[in-house]
């Protein structure tokens, strides 16, 4: 009996245990709500802070063309913009283009008891004197020239001209024989001889030539037509006659072969004339204006939020009357606001530059000091009314200048720019509710006031709205730049996220005309994010 | 921040939620004709010879001197973690440890036989075991509940590791004189797998100026493990990419070790034995295929004074809880490792006027650094038909107080047995224990003759 309670005894004790175990229902990890949060006594988290964010960089994240912005040495910004403008003229050279050849034909008679016969009878002279002009013959050439030239004096000419001499029996053209071109060409010999000489329109041979064979060429150079005086209904003309006198021999050596008259031919040929220079006078009348407007970049300005208006604004020209008569030149600036002149300086009126003169002068614009445009646009006006003034037929004639118009600038009230710096990654991957502090020095040194507001990015890098706007940042200037310590709550939810944060900064304009420079702008430092609560996730 | 978080409590869950676990099976210390008796003290012999294949001994052992009930809370309807907001810090630190461990040791025996000799009894086994633990101060946990706080905070290392072994072991019994009993087994140990990363001395300091974060750290992995490196977002340096870890190439044979088990037993009296043993004392030198180390501080101060200029991709200060586990890649190295050993000691009593029934008393002690633990346990066998054996068990010790119970049926040559120890009252429905707790399971076959 002792026995078999002991082995049911045993036997239960073994068993028990077995059936004591069970599982707790209230521990169904299907049902675990992973839900944690994180640092619930809170936790500070430095964040760190920005570089000095200029005005440009704002401008430029603003899309504003900073092309013409220079920074003075005292850091002040400018706004620069130079350009040019010309109004420039030239008279054309002409050409005479169909040049006629001119030729003398003269027969000169030969005794016939001289003719065919032997030098070896007796009573033959040695020398036959021919004697006598050889006659004369007309030289003819001309052309068109633009149709304002008046009284044209001369024209330079690069052409040459070719003198041809023709006899069918050898002839001696005795020494000081002159063949005499027309005054109004100037030549020159092209190949000096000392047969001949060139002087003034006339050839002379200086001593006896004989011209034994059948072709006898002289080489001109055509340098210049004097042609004052025969201008006619705008046509050049050349009308003139070739004169050849002087006498000529034949001698005894050739009597065997002389014919009883022999014929002398001149033939004189000129190359196709082109004329490059000219004086000339011209009957000058000329006006222009010229209008430049400065708009396109301070309408970029405006149009994105910063209304810029000018603390200084100055205008330098610099202009060259390159024009062979004095002109009268007038300057004047406007600013165009809705397309509506809103204000106007005159810079010069009827300000007269002498042909060949320059004018540099600096303008102070006072007059549109404080005034935002739209446009700026600057009116230039030159003119004249000389009459008849010289000029030189193929040359260029221009009026030229530059200018720069340049101002400091400073900004309205109508002014509002929204900079926004990048994602800022704080890890933070919010589910649920959490209480966060974004805490941090605002460093003004923009005379600008400004608000910055808070918006969420989530993790995958899409913004979940704006969580918190701060209070007002007080505007500040370049010496005494203004601190503005922030406390932004955001109050995360399970529906806003900020893994990442934007700081967006909502630049006001201002009454305050102070002048922007390189070294304003705004700073953000010490920020931090504060978790009183922790951090849900 | 969260992947920090769900890593952690991915580790603890998993290991609690081992559910096949027993280092060696306590009970059996009161078990009659238990085939693997000598695995508790190698001088205990057989009166009989045997052989086992396959599935001959699988003894799995899962501990944790904290349950599921440190770290899920029931509220309004629905299981919560500590760091829910509807859980107090003290509500939540209450249920930790300075240390909280969690550990699991396996061992299938693939092939064993035990016969007799001269006086003497003789074993060969072939073995795959397993040691995984991971350590997690409860300074961790109070960092991410609480926070930094604003002076420095320290957090002691945090620890896991995992390594798998075969283990070829030859036991020797012999009794001197009527009363002692002596054995001891030497194992040749072959590491397959191994992995240990640890954190040491992690201090944070985290105020509105700055976050500095320090700690130096190792990751030591061998066996057919192989991870590249990339360049870390927050440091610069070249860490491995944990993301890269491949398991298809690396070393076959990651180590080689020894081991050994001694024991003695001692017959006091007509029925009343005293015995003790050394088990499982020895190591492997693991020759590691990735090998990096953490060291130094991460000081964070923001983001600089640029954060207008920096991408979205820049640090933020997660970045720096981040490094932690960013270990970088040292060359060439082997480590000895010492496995975790138990020393344990017991009285077992016949009962004299019932000799098939006995009582008797088993301290255990196991040697594993922080995650050592000692357990007491009570119990009683029976046999009460030729059949059948029984035993039965309380303990008390690290992990609580636990029940236990082996069965044993002998069947001609056949021997079935299966038990446990430490059953807990409570489990969660994934069948986790709620409280501390350490479960052992012990099942086989084995053929005796």
């Amino acid at each position: 009996m002792y026995k078999h309670f002991i082995r049911i005894a045993l036997s239960v004790l073994v068993i028990a245990p077995l059936l004591v175990a069970c599982t707790d229902d209230k521990y169904d990890l299907n049902k675990l709500d992973t839900t944690v949060t994180l640092f619930e006594d809170g936790v500070s988290m430095p964040i760190g802070g920005t570089s000095l964010i200029t005005l440009k960089e704002i401008l430029q994240q603003a899309g504003v063309s900073m092309d013409n912005f220079v920074t003075d040495p005292d850091g002040t910004y400018r706004f620069s913009y130079s350009g040019n403008f010309a109004e420039a003229f030239s008279i054309p050279g002409t050409s005479f283009s169909d040049i006629e050849e001119t030729s003398i034909d003269y027969a000169i008679n030969v005794p016939g008891e001289y003719a065919g016969i032997s030098t070896s009878l007796p009573g033959v002279p040695d020398e036959i004197d021919l004697g006598g002009v050889f006659g004369n013959g007309p030289i003819k050439f001309d052309a068109e020239l633009p149709q304002y030239v008046s009284d044209v004096k001369y024209a330079d000419v690069s052409s040459t001209a070719t003198l041809t001499l023709t006899m069918n029996q050898p002839v001696y053209v005795k020494k000081g024989f002159e063949i005499t071109f027309p005054e109004a060409m100037e030549m020159e010999l092209a190949n000096p001889s000392e047969d001949y000489s060139f002087t003034g329109s006339t050839l002379k041979f200086e001593k006896d030539v004989k011209l034994t064979s059948s072709v006898y060429t002289i080489n001109l150079n055509l340098k210049r037509i004097k042609t004052e005086g025969l201008v006619s209904g705008g046509k050049i003309v050349v009308d003139k006659t070739i004169n050849a006198n002087g006498s000529s021999s034949v001698r005894k050596e050739d009597y065997s072969t002389v014919p009883s008259s022999i014929n002398f031919h001149l033939n004189f040929a000129v190359a196709p004339i082109t004329i490059s220079k000219v004086n000339a006078s011209v009957d000058y009348s000329y006006a222009t204006v010229i209008n430049k407007s400065l708009n396109e970049d301070l309408y970029q300005l405006n149009k994105e939020g910063i209304y810029v208006s000018f603390a200084d604004p100055a205008l330098s020209l610099n202009i060259t009357n390159g024009c062979p008569v004095a002109v009268n030149f007038n300057a004047a600036m406007d600013m165009l606001k809705n397309d509506v002149v809103v204000k106007k300086q005159t810079l010069e009126t009827d300000k007269a530059i002498p042909a060949g003169g320059k004018l540099d002068s600096n303008y102070k614009l006072t007059e549109l000091t404080g005034v935002t445009p739209d446009v700026i646009r600057a009116d230039f006006d030159v003119n004249t009314d000389a009459g008849f003034i010289d000029l030189t037929l193929g040359s260029n004639y221009s009026f030229e200048g530059g200018y720069t118009f340049s101002t400091a600038i400073s900004v309205d009230p109508s002014t509002h720019v929204v900079y926004e710096t990048n994602p800022i990654n704080l890890g933070l991957d919010n589910k649920g509710d959490a209480k966060v502090t974004i805490s941090m020095d605002v460093i003004n040194s923009l005379p600008l006031s400004m608000v910055l507001t808070v918006i969420g990015v989530d993790a995958n890098g899409n913004r979940t709205g704006n969580l918190a706007t701060s209070s007002a940042i007080q505007p500040g200037t370049l010496g005494t730049p203004v601190t503005t310590k922030l406390d932004i709550d955001l109050d995360l939810q399970k529906t806003v996220s900020a893994n990442s944060i934007i700081l967006q900064i909502d630049l006001l304009g201002t009454s305050n005309s102070t002048a922007l420079g390189e070294r304003q702008g705004v700073q953000i430092k010490n920020i931090v994010a504060k978790l009183p609560n922790g951090l849900t996730i | 921040m969260k992947k920090i978080f769900i890593t952690i409590a991915a580790a603890a869950a998993a290991l609690l939620s081992i559910e096949a676990s027993a280092q060696n099976n306590l009970t059996g210390f009161f078990l009659d004709n238990y085939a693997y008796g000598y695995k508790l003290n190698p001088a205990q012999a057989n009166d009989y010879a045997f052989f086992g294949l396959a599935v001959n001994n699988l003894n799995a052992s899962v501990s944790s001197n904290v349950g599921a009930g440190a770290f899920f809370f029931p509220n309004g309807g629905k299981l919560v973690t500590g760091l829910n907001s509807a859980i107090s810090k003290d509500q939540f630190m209450k249920g930790l440890k300075p240390v909280n461990s969690f550990g699991t040791d396996i061992s299938e025996t693939l092939f064993a036989v035990g016969f007799k000799g001269k006086n003497s009894y003789h074993t060969i086994e072939l073995n795959l075991r397993s040691n995984e633990d991971a350590r997690l101060p409860k300074e961790l946990f109070e960092f991410l509940k609480a926070g930094p706080g604003t002076g420095t905070f320290n957090i002691p290392q945090v620890s896991a590791s995992a390594y798998s072994f075969a283990e070829l072991a030859y036991g020797y019994s012999t009794k001197i004189g009527d009363k002692l009993s002596i054995g001891g087994r030497a194992k040749l140990l072959l590491g397959i797998e191994g992995a240990d990363i640890r954190l040491n001395n992690l201090s944070v300091q985290a105020n509105e100026q700055a976050w500095r974060i320090t700690s130096t750290g190792t990751l030591a992995v061998s066996g057919a493990v192989e991870m590249t490196t990339t360049t870390s977002v927050s440091s610069g340096k070249t860490i491995y990419d944990y993301n890269s870890m491949r398991f298809d190439s690396g070393n076959i044979i990651a180590g080689f070790g020894f081991g050994l088990d001694l024991g003695a037993t001692y017959e006091v009296m007509d029925g009343l034995t005293v015995s003790a043993a050394l088990l499982d004392f020895g190591g492997i030198s693991w020759k590691n295929n990735i090998y990096g180390t953490a060291s130094g501080s991460w000081d964070y101060t923001g983001m600089g004074d640029n954060i207008n200029e920096s991408s979205g991709s820049a640090k933020n200060p997660m970045d720096g809880l981040v490094s932690m586990i960013e270990f970088s890649k040292v060359s060439g190295s082997s480590s000895f490792k010492m496995n975790p050993f138990t020393l344990n000691g017991g009285v077992r009593y016949r009962l004299p006027f019932y000799d098939k029934a006995n009582v008797g008393l088993i301290a255990n002690h196991r040697f594993n650094g922080t995650a050592s633990w000692t357990e007491v346990r009570l119990g009683a066998g029976i046999t009460p038909v030729k059949l059948v054996s029984l035993a039965v068990s309380a303990g008390m010790g690290t992990f609580g107080f636990g029940f236990g119970a082996n069965l044993d049926l002998h069947l001609g040559p056949v021997n079935i047995f299966v038990g446990a120890d430490s059953l807990t009252p409570k489990l969660t429905k994934e069948f986790i224990p709620v409280n501390a707790s350490r479960f052992t399971l012990n099942a086989g076959l084995t053929f005796c003759f």
